[in-house]
């Protein structure tokens, strides 16, 4: 019995069609280009729960991790993929790791479909830090960039550097002389609330915990505007401390290279309509996330701007570079 | 050739060939241009000197007639089932996803009992095959969530659930 | 302890013992040794897996559900080190030391008895310990910095490559091959890439899982070939005793228990460090401080209960930076935290003040996950030891393929099953050569944060050496290396001396 359903397993395995009807004609692959637990994994995991128990879509989403080479090994995954059933979420990495010659795949080799979520960074400095305002900080790096250890976690080059020499750009700070020393998971919060480190530069959900608990102190976010609700509300934005800069962390669902006209229009009608559920909303808050909607050829072109802004950052600190 | 000699040229050999390769790193476009080849480079030398040392001190013991060498295989077929292992590890590897878990795990565990558990019990070994491919299929993807390649995952759920078994499969 | 703590343990327990939060630890504990007694498979796969729950359950549920599948896959993990060499996890690595020869000697009965027992042990002084220290402990912990992190390093690396005197340039060649594989990859601290030979897989560097996989369990397996007509089913043990221990064995242990303990507790509470360097540095500890250390790597039963209280000890206290600091100790509380965080709570010292009831709920359940655990784990040991009546000729090709699976989950790509086999034929030369694989093991499991806190120390000081001798705690540490190494020495010149004199 077993050999017999075997035989006609690999069978069925082998003319399985790849002829598609109407989109979508069977169940999606949805990809967090990391591993479980992180933003990517917990923001596609919410997507695809929301898209199928609101019935927006009526296809299965299972979800299916492709951690590596800072998303580079999902990236090579779905650029090979011809079925539009793939989608995945990417955020400034996905610009990133192009620019820092980690991979020569770029946003060109996805297809963008929404952009649907915003965050921010903080910079945060121990509670008996001599800084008292981010002015302060960058006022010590004009003076001496060595006099100032900023650490965060991953790579440079990676989003968390960057957010940083973004802001200490636009205070007239030379960014090329800053320490920057990179730590992983957790270990660069505990440097920074043992002393070894002066400044730690992060997303804003990472700090609300000890900012609480007064343990930390942070200078100032990376939104556009005062953050509305919780502990963070407290702190300025770069721009009333007058530094001209906003950094985003936008997360955005991509489908596959040359996604075909259909599948593409369905997939940011779904999007669309989710973010209009009030379980979509609820989500949104409780993780701390702004909630925004940018349709696929919006995305598209400020993906192409982005782009020429990370990269004339990328070369003024030297790290620019193409992968061959 | 003695024991301990054969190590000691593996890792005079290991550090030399690490050290050529840290050298071709690419500089750092940040801080110093040579902080990530100081570590790989320290550790390259390591291996070259302590080969040195066990080539030595292995010499030394030799002269003091204490010889060791690697012990000879008791069975003359293992040097077939090692390589025969290898060689199907590797190819279950590349067969891995595109041919979806359950045709290259049949064929693997098939072709392994066949080379360790010996072509003669193919009775049992297709019974384990079939056991083992479709337990731990059934676990990893009904218990514990793990999704596994596949050819078409929906053909394979309906023909399932076409051969009945009265396992929901939903 | 004061009746505030009292009082919240009271709070605590009677959250955990609500029967839906205490069902799901039973199924949590359960599924959590089955997983860790599969290679590859370990405690975060099973926290992983389990975040999907975090949807659908109450907050204090789902977190005492992860817990006991963190500790349940801590105490299952030593089965297949016992019963088959193979570690399921860097964790169990220490307990194939004595553990397999145990079972070789046909005392795998007692062998999984102890290593419960003493998890249990373990794992129980732990949580009085969290109740008790957490907060100044977590305090002091802050205070290891890169440098600080760098010492620990080396001296947990000299102690193991020191283990055995008559193998300390093979154990040193074996920690710098070590060493030389967790280069692999994008550097942290500059994302150059390094031995990457154009491989987008290879950029995260090599899994320390596959590592042991393919040099402890593929490797041994290659090993055993060599034996495997020739041993046909004489090999088998068809008899099965009670799984317990003798009083003899007892006296034996009771005490590397009691003193191994604290060391996994503290190890545990570093961020960063792990249950691998806990297992291991209180394997070497035990074997420098026994009376006879000879028998050490031999059977000796109190080499496995020392790292098994040692590594149960070190996961309660790598919550501690989770709970009180929010800062996550081990990739396992990463991904804890990280669920956390779904139900829009703020892990860390408010944590008690805000959410008193998961905070506290979750510390009582450790008690009665680490009692279900036991419970659990001697009959199902009773179950497990009977692997051993299965012939090598099916049960190797049965780990190979397990293997295997257990290394796809990691990161759900067949692209390591290559390295893996690259790796086995690497464990086998190693074997067939007398070279032996802990300090690899260890190596693997410490080299990246090793050379990163050295790079990191070197950043802080801007180049300055002396970062490495700047705390007490560095230079007390440097001092345990040095004596780490001399000791075999040392101790052996102090016979010399006794016999000289008698």
């Amino acid at each position: 019995m077993l050999k017999k359903c075997t035989l006609a397993l690999v069978l069925a395995v082998f003319l399985a069609g790849s002829a598609h009807a109407a989109f979508p004609s069977r169940n999606f692959e949805c990809i967090a280009p990391a591993g479980p637990g992180g933003g990517f994994d917990t923001t596609m995991r919410m997507v695809a729960k929301v898209l199928t128990e609101q019935k927006i879509v009526s296809r299965a989403m299972p979800v299916i991790n492709k951690p590596g080479g800072g998303g580079g090994v999902a990236l090579a995954y779905i650029n090979a993929k011809k079925d539009p059933h793939t989608i995945a979420v990417y955020s400034p990495p996905l610009l990133l790791i192009n620019l820092t010659g980690q991979t020569e795949l770029s946003y060109k080799n996805v297809t963008p479909l929404a952009m649907l979520i915003n965050d921010f960074g903080a910079f945060a400095v121990p509670k008996d830090s001599p800084y008292k305002t981010i002015g302060d900080l960058f006022d010590a790096l004009k003076k001496d960039p060595k006099s100032v250890k900023l650490g965060g976690t991953s790579s440079p080059g990676s989003m968390d550097h960057i957010q940083f020499l973004h802001a200490a750009k636009a205070a007239g700070v030379d960014v090329k002389g800053i320490t920057y020393i990179a730590f992983q998971g957790g270990e660069a919060l505990a440097n920074l609330l043992g002393g070894h480190i002066d400044v730690y530069t992060t997303g804003m959900a990472e700090v609300v915990a000890m900012l609480e608990a007064g343990d930390i102190r942070v200078l100032a976010l990376t939104s556009p505007e005062r953050i509305k609700n919780g502990p963070l509300s407290q702190i300025p934005t770069l721009k009333e401390e007058g530094v001209d800069a906003v950094f985003v962390n936008w997360r955005g669902i991509f489908g596959i290279p040359n996604m075909p006209k259909e599948a593409r229009e369905y997939m940011e009608a779904s999007l669309k309509k989710m973010t209009e559920t009030p379980e979509w909303d609820e989500i949104c808050q409780r993780n701390g996330w702004t909630k925004v909607f940018m349709g696929s050829s919006d995305f598209e072109k400020f993906l192409v701007k982005t782009n020429e802004e990370y990269k004339s950052l990328l070369e003024t600190v030297g790290l620019y570079s193409q992968a061959k | 050739m003695r024991r301990d000699t054969v190590v000691g040229l593996f890792s005079v050999a290991l550090g030399a060939l690490y050290g050529t390769a840290t050298l071709r790193i690419k500089d750092a476009t940040i801080g110093s241009p040579w902080a990530p080849k100081v570590f790989p480079l320290g550790v390259a030398a390591f291996l070259v000197v302590l080969g040195i040392v066990a080539l030595i001190t292995d010499r030394a013991k030799a002269r003091g007639g204490h010889v060791e060498r690697a012990p000879a295989a008791k069975d003359p077929g293992c040097a077939k089932l090692i390589i025969g292992t290898l060689v199907l590890c590797a190819v279950y590897g590349y067969a891995f996803e595109p041919f979806g878990y359950i045709v290259s795990t049949l064929c693997f565990m098939f072709l392994l009992l066949t080379l360790v558990n010996e072509p003669k019990r193919w009775k049992s070994n297709i019974i384990i095959t079939l056991v083992f491919t479709f337990f731990l299929w059934g676990s990893f993807v009904y218990v514990f969530d793990i999704a596994l390649p596949s050819f078409d995952m929906d053909t394979v759920k309906e023909l399932f659930a076409f051969t009945g078994g009265g396992v929901n499969l939903g | 302890m004061d009746s505030g703590v009292i009082q919240n343990l009271m709070l605590g327990f009677s959250v955990a013992l609500k029967w839906q939060n205490f069902c799901m630890m039973i199924v949590g504990s359960a599924l959590g040794t089955v997983l860790g007694m599969l290679p590859g498979l370990g405690p975060s796969t099973g926290i992983a897996l389990l975040l999907p729950l975090t949807f659908v359950m109450p907050p204090e549920m789902a977190l005492i559900t992860m817990c006991a599948v963190y500790y349940g896959a801590m105490f299952g993990g030593s089965r297949s080190s016992i019963l088959l060499n193979i570690p399921g996890d860097g964790a169990a690595v220490a307990s194939c030391f004595d553990g397999y020869p145990m079972s070789q000697q046909g005392r795998a009965e007692a062998a999984l008895a102890i290593s419960a027992i003493a998890s249990f042990i373990g794992g129980l002084i732990s949580c009085v310990a969290f109740v008790v220290v957490a907060m100044p402990v977590a305090r002091f912990a802050l205070r290891f910095g890169p440098p600080e992190y760098f010492v620990l390093m080396v001296f947990a690396l000299a102690a193991t490559a020191a283990i055995s005197k008559d193998q300390l340039v093979k154990g040193l060649i074996a920690m710098f091959i070590g060493l030389a594989l967790t280069t692999v990859g994008i550097d942290l601290q500059s994302g150059v890439q390094r031995f990457t030979f154009g491989s987008a897989e290879l950029q995260s560097g090599i899994d320390f899982v596959v590592v042991i996989i393919g040099v402890y369990g593929l490797g041994e397996i290659l090993y055993e070939y060599h034996t495997l007509r020739a041993k046909g089913e004489t090999h088998v043990q068809h008899k099965f005793g009670r799984i317990w221990i003798t009083w003899e064995d007892w006296k034996r242990c009771w005490l590397p228990i009691l003193r191994q303990t604290p060391v996994g507790f503290f190890i545990g509470v570093l961020p960063g460090a792990g249950g691998t360097i806990a297992a291991m540095m209180s394997y070497n500890n035990e074997k420098q401080l026994s009376r006879h250390p000879e028998e050490f790597g031999k059977g000796a039963i109190e080499g496995l209960a020392a790292p098994e209280a040692a590594n149960n000890a070190c996961s309660i206290g790598a919550m501690i930076p989770m709970f009180t600091l929010g800062v996550p100790g081990s990739g396992t509380t990463a991904v804890m935290l990280g669920a956390l965080m779904i139900y829009g709570l703020q892990p860390g010292p408010l944590l008690f003040e805000h959410n008193p009831e998961i905070a506290w709920g979750v510390i009582a359940s450790f008690f009665l996950g680490n009692v279900i655990c036991a419970i659990i784990n001697l009959p199902l040991a009773g179950l497990l030891v009977r692997v051993l009546s299965v012939p090598p000729r099916v049960l190797y090709p049965l780990v190979v393929g397990m293997a295997f699976l257990g290394v796809y989950t990691i990161n759900y790509s067949a692209s390591e099953f290559l390295l893996l086999s690259g790796l086995g034929l690497l464990g086998y030369f190693m074997k067939c050569y007398k070279i032996p694989t802990a300090p690899l093991i260890l190596a693997i499991v410490v080299g990246a944060s090793m050379e990163q806190s050295f790079r990191q120390s070197l950043l802080l000081s801007d180049g300055s050496a002396s970062v490495f001798f700047r705390s007490s705690i560095c230079n007390v540490l440097w001092l345990l290396a040095v004596l780490s190494v001399a000791w075999p020495f040392i101790s052996d010149w102090l016979k010399k001396r006794k016999a000289n004199n008698n």
